[in-house]
């Protein structure tokens, strides 16, 4: 350990100046490294490619996925509004039984279109959505180190997570894929659709996962900040480990699952052939036990946005750190246990339905230890309404929903009758879209001026959650409806059930809703890279974890000018700003100016200092 | 801006460079004009830190390579308890001695390999190169060890799944798909009750002679949707008499499996032959399989079936195995965790390529040997799966 030793604060950050001496943003990770000014045109964009395409900087890296799981979320969300406009009327046939009315795709299309929209969202958008986009930004600068563990690795991630996708992608060309999300044996083995192309696809973006998650547990453990102690840590850390460990273990029984589903296509290994006396249970069995914890893979680290979008925007210590921190590591190991409730109807041993049920309710503990927890943090708090907070409360309500509406179909009696409904499409949508989406929207807003170093348009912020809360609620709370009348999930047309058409035709119109509040937010985000939009302040919400009190706005290429030594919380407001939620109710939030060195904060002298810090001068 | 420094005595750099061996590590200047060790990249800290941080990383992507192991174990253990007979049979086509062989090659390969890790720490480049080229020789006999294996293993065709060779002429069991009613694995039990038992020497017969006639089928394409079963067809079987004495060591096989209980399928060839009984689902949908070409072609491939036993003798394809139709399902997993197996072999073999091109370099010393340490703990958790695989599959 080196010695520690107090740097004189003899150069304060002039206060009328957005950034001290030595941190303009010249030297943000956005505006470097530069080319020389006689090299132009290709040449200089040229220059520019590489410096993104080969930069390992975690920062840049976060900022490239965050582009590419935009692009699939938008290519997917369009998918989904195909599906709802196909919907939108019962078809009409002929007395050939030819369909000539109502719809606006086949039968055959129509199941390619939803596959195509599962696989997209949960393997290309969901999983890497918030660890390797917001995560990758944030977790070194969260953790006071320079970068990641093995940034190379990190970069090599994002390129198998791109192969990967690629892969997958190329198999629309060959006609997609039918099978469901969920590629059940032994329809999956006897389609002719490009099931072995997607199954690749998956298996190889599972690598990228792996990395992204062995990348971030060894920085947690190994490059911790001098007084980053675990309790220190902040809850968003605490949830990308426990989704990190997740990543580590569940995946690379997806990667066997998919080889074999490869080999039985390919080969005809016969081990999950019933024709050949193989076991299409077995293949379920090694989907769900990758695929169920891959919902806490989804989930988790939106766990980790709330909470800290609820302690800044209460301005209060998250109430009960500790319980909200290690309940995520319990979901996390519970989450190996429950794979057995998505196969009450498969045949499964009635005893193991039984303790995959119960297993299932005891994780609603956890989840509910969070949602308890953050209610408490925003009691008596000074609450601030902005965007963030706006989707944190959103996703509040969502998750919960989603969250009990899983206890109903985790019951065994229950599920027989809602397996396979709308029911299910609803809850899983309640915490996906409910739950990950809108913590990733709230922390892309909450992140924005740290990652672009510009404000957005605070207006269109708010019309943008109320647009996506409306929209979602419309969409998919009259599914809860459908399903427990018997709609069927995956199906085509509904001819049988006429009654619903109304109730599909407000869910079509609820998802135009949600695809415009979407809309909305993809267009502040660009309208605030507009080169006259006002420059973001090191500290906009005056957040208290190290990305908001010790880096610049965007930050810096090496995230600190100094080492940082933590002496404090990541929510402890009152030490910080002299204010807290209790004794500060109604008084307006202080904008907080942080460049360099904080005066509150001891500096480390570790000898990485960089010479152009303003204390050397 | 560009403030040339001093390294300074609590510099971590310089004070934690080295690791109390007396080698002074050789120093670099960094971009931020900072003597550090070459080796220490400028995120990390300390060289311990970089160490610590290498080593945890590679502990965590090894517990990745067991639970990718771990699932291929699991096929393994399900089919083992659901069919115990099936890996009694198996394991006796497979080479003892050479897996023994293997082995001890593979121990050999780990023993020379911690070897080499010693060499590095200790300094001695020649330990190092020489324990390193080693264990490249060793994993390169084990692989072609494996060669010898698996060639002799096709030569008798024994493949994979549903191309295994079975002892009904040169058919492989993707020539009687569909004919292969084999028992579905959840079948509740009131069907099990349901079906008739399939004991009676005159039943047998009729089995047989529904099972020739599911071969005649030989030609029903893989994928055939068609639902219809036409009941009545197999009664074209008992008139080609060959066909009968080809299939009855199966017939007697059927039987057996037929004692297990679940029989739905070998039942529902036998009543096809009546008059269209009530069948379950999966049943009746795999005897449109047996039943859905023309009957005029079963008495040919009946014939086929006498003659096309070209491997009976002379190539070691003795054993129940070869009669038992769910063969494939062994060496599916056998080829498949071997053969994922052998290519963490190859892919060791290439990483420890990479440390003797750097260790003729002297990339390597006391002070720095992360690579070779992490390598080694590679190639031993290679080791430690074979010496799970070779018991499970070759022993037991």
């Amino acid at each position: 350990m080196a010695t520690l030793t107090q740097t004189p604060q003899t150069a304060p950050a002039p206060a009328a100046r957005a950034y001290p001496v030595g941190h303009e943003p010249v030297h943000n990770y956005l505006r470097e490294p530069r080319p020389a000014d006689d090299v132009r045109g290709l040449a200089r964009a040229w220059a520019w490619v590489k410096s993104w395409a080969l930069s390992v900087d975690h920062k840049r890296i976060g900022i490239m996925y965050l582009v590419a799981v935009s692009v699939f979320f938008t290519v997917a969300g369009l998918l989904a509004l195909g599906i709802r406009t196909e919907l939108f009327f019962v078809n009409q046939y002929s007395d050939t039984g030819a369909v000539i009315g109502g719809n606006i795709m086949g039968p055959d299309t129509y199941n390619r279109v939803f596959t195509m929209h599962g696989l997209i969202m949960v393997f290309l958008f969901i999983i890497p959505s918030i660890p390797a986009t917001m995560g990758n930004f944030l977790l070194p600068i969260m953790v006071g180190a320079k970068d990641v563990a093995f940034p190379r690795l990190n970069l090599l991630s994002l390129y198998v997570y791109a192969a990967g996708a690629s892969i997958a992608l190329w198999s629309i060309t060959t006609g997609g894929v039918d099978t469901g999300w969920t590629f059940y044996t032994p329809y999956s083995k006897e389609t002719g659709t490009a099931v072995i192309a997607m199954a690749l696809g998956a298996f190889v973006m599972g690598f990228s996962s792996i990395l992204t998650g062995l990348n971030f547990i060894v920085t947690i453990h190994k490059m911790r900040a001098p007084g980053m102690t675990w309790n220190r840590m902040p809850l968003f850390l605490w949830s990308i480990y426990a989704t990190s460990i997740v990543q580590i273990l569940a995946t690379p029984v997806i990667g066997i699952t998919m080889v074999l589903l490869v080999m039985e296509r390919v080969m005809g290994i016969g081990i999950f052939d019933p024709a050949l006396g193989g076991d299409p249970v077995l293949f379920q069995h090694f989907f769900w036990f990758y695929s169920h914890p891959a919902v806490y893979i989804m989930i988790l680290p939106a766990f980790g946005v709330i909470s800290e979008l609820m302690g800044t925007f209460s301005r209060q210590r998250v109430y009960g750190y500790r319980a909200v921190a290690l309940s995520s590591v319990a979901i996390a190991l519970l989450g190996f246990l429950v794979w057995g409730h998505h196969m009450f109807t498969s045949g499964q041993s009635p005893v193991s339905s039984v303790v995959f049920s119960l297993i299932t309710f005891l994780i609603g503990i956890p989840s509910g230890i969070k949602i308890f927890n953050w209610v408490w943090t925003m009691y008596k708090g000074s609450v601030w309404l902005k965007t963030p907070m706006l989707y944190a409360l959103t996703f509040l309500f969502l998750f919960t929903i989603g969250g009990v509406t899983g206890i109903m179909v985790g019951a065994l009696a229950v599920d027989i009758h809602l397996h396979d409904t709308y029911f299910v499409v609803a809850h899983f949508h309640y915490v996906m879209m409910g739950g990950t989406v809108m913590a990733f929207l709230g922390g892309i807003h909450y992140w924005w001026p740290k990652m672009t170093g510009r404000l957005y348009n605070e207006t269109l912020g708010k019309i943008s959650a109320l647009l996506v809360f409306l929209g979602f609620n419309m969409t998919f709370f009259i599914q809860f409806v459908m399903g427990s009348q018997g709609m069927p999930r995956r199906y085509y047309d509904y001819p049988d059930m006429p009654w619903l058409e109304p109730l599909h035709q407000a869910s079509t119109i609820g998802s135009y809703v949600l695809g415009l509040g979407l809309l909305v937010v993809l267009v502040n985000g660009m309208l605030s890279l507009r080169k006259k939009t006002p420059r973001a302040p090191g500290n906009p919400w005056g957040g208290a974890t190290l990305e908001w009190t010790h880096t610049t706005s965007p930050p810096d290429h090496h995230n600190f000018h100094h080492t940082p030594l933590v002496t404090h919380g990541p929510y402890d407001y009152e030490v910080l700003f002299q204010t807290s939620g209790d004794s500060q109710r109604g008084a307006p939030v202080p904008i907080v100016e942080v460049g360099g060195p904080q005066e509150m904060d001891q500096e480390i002298d570790d000898g990485t200092r960089q010479p152009d810090s303003a204390a050397d001068m | 801006m560009a403030t040339s420094h001093s390294v300074t005595v609590d510099d971590p750099h310089a004070a934690h460079g080295g690791d109390g061996h007396g080698h002074e590590e050789h120093m670099l200047v960094g971009h931020d004009g900072q003597l550090h060790p070459s080796r220490l990249q400028h995120f990390f800290v300390s060289s311990e830190q970089q160490f610590e941080a290498s080593k945890l990383g590679m502990w965590l992507f090894l517990s990745t390579e067991i639970l990718l192991f771990g699932g291929m174990f699991v096929a393994y253990g399900i089919f083992r308890v659901l069919y115990p007979e099936l890996y009694e049979q198996a394991s006796l086509q497979l080479d003892t001695v050479l897996g023994a062989t293997n082995t001890l090659v593979l121990l050999l390969s780990s023993l020379t390999m911690a070897w080499a890790i010693r060499g590095a720490q200790m300094d001695n480049k020649k330990v190092l190169v020489g324990n390193l080229i080693a264990t490249i020789v060793l994993a390169s006999g084990f692989l072609v060890v494996k060669y010898f294996e698996y060639t002799h293993k096709f030569e008798l065709g024994i493949w994979p799944g549903v191309n295994f060779e079975l002892d009904e002429g040169t058919q492989r069991v993707s020539d009687l798909n569909g004919a292969v009613a084999l028992t579905p694995l959840f079948t509740p039990a009131s069907e099990d009750e349901g079906a008739p038992e399939v004991t009676g020497a005159t039943e047998d017969a009729e089995v047989a002679e529904a099972e020739s006639g599911a071969l005649g089928a030989a030609d029903a394409p893989l994928t055939g949707e068609d639902q219809a079963a036409p009941s009545g067809d197999a009664d074209a079987v008992p008139d080609s008499p060959e066909a009968t004495g080809a299939s009855d060591a199966e017939a007697a096989d059927l039987a057996a499996s037929g004692g297990e209980g679940a029989a739905t399928g070998e039942p529902a060839a036998v009543e096809a032959q009546g008059a269209g009984a009530a069948l379950d689902a999966a049943a009746a949908s795999d005897a449109a399989h047996a039943n859905s070409d023309a009957p005029g072609e079963l008495a040919t491939a009946g014939v086929e079936t006498e003659h096309g036993d070209d491997h009976g003798s002379g190539h070691g394809r003795e054993g129940e195995i070869f009669s038992n139709r769910r063969a494939g399902i062994f060496f599916a997993i056998y080829y498949v965790m071997t053969g994922i197996h052998a290519i963490h072999i190859v892919i060791g073999i290439i990483a420890i390529g990479f440390l003797v091109f750097f260790a003729q370099r002297d990339h390597y010393s006391s002070v720095w040997y992360t690579p070779v340490e992490n390598v080694g703990l590679y190639w031993h958790i290679v080791d430690i799966i074979w010496i799970f695989v070779f018991p499970l599959m070759y022993l037991i």
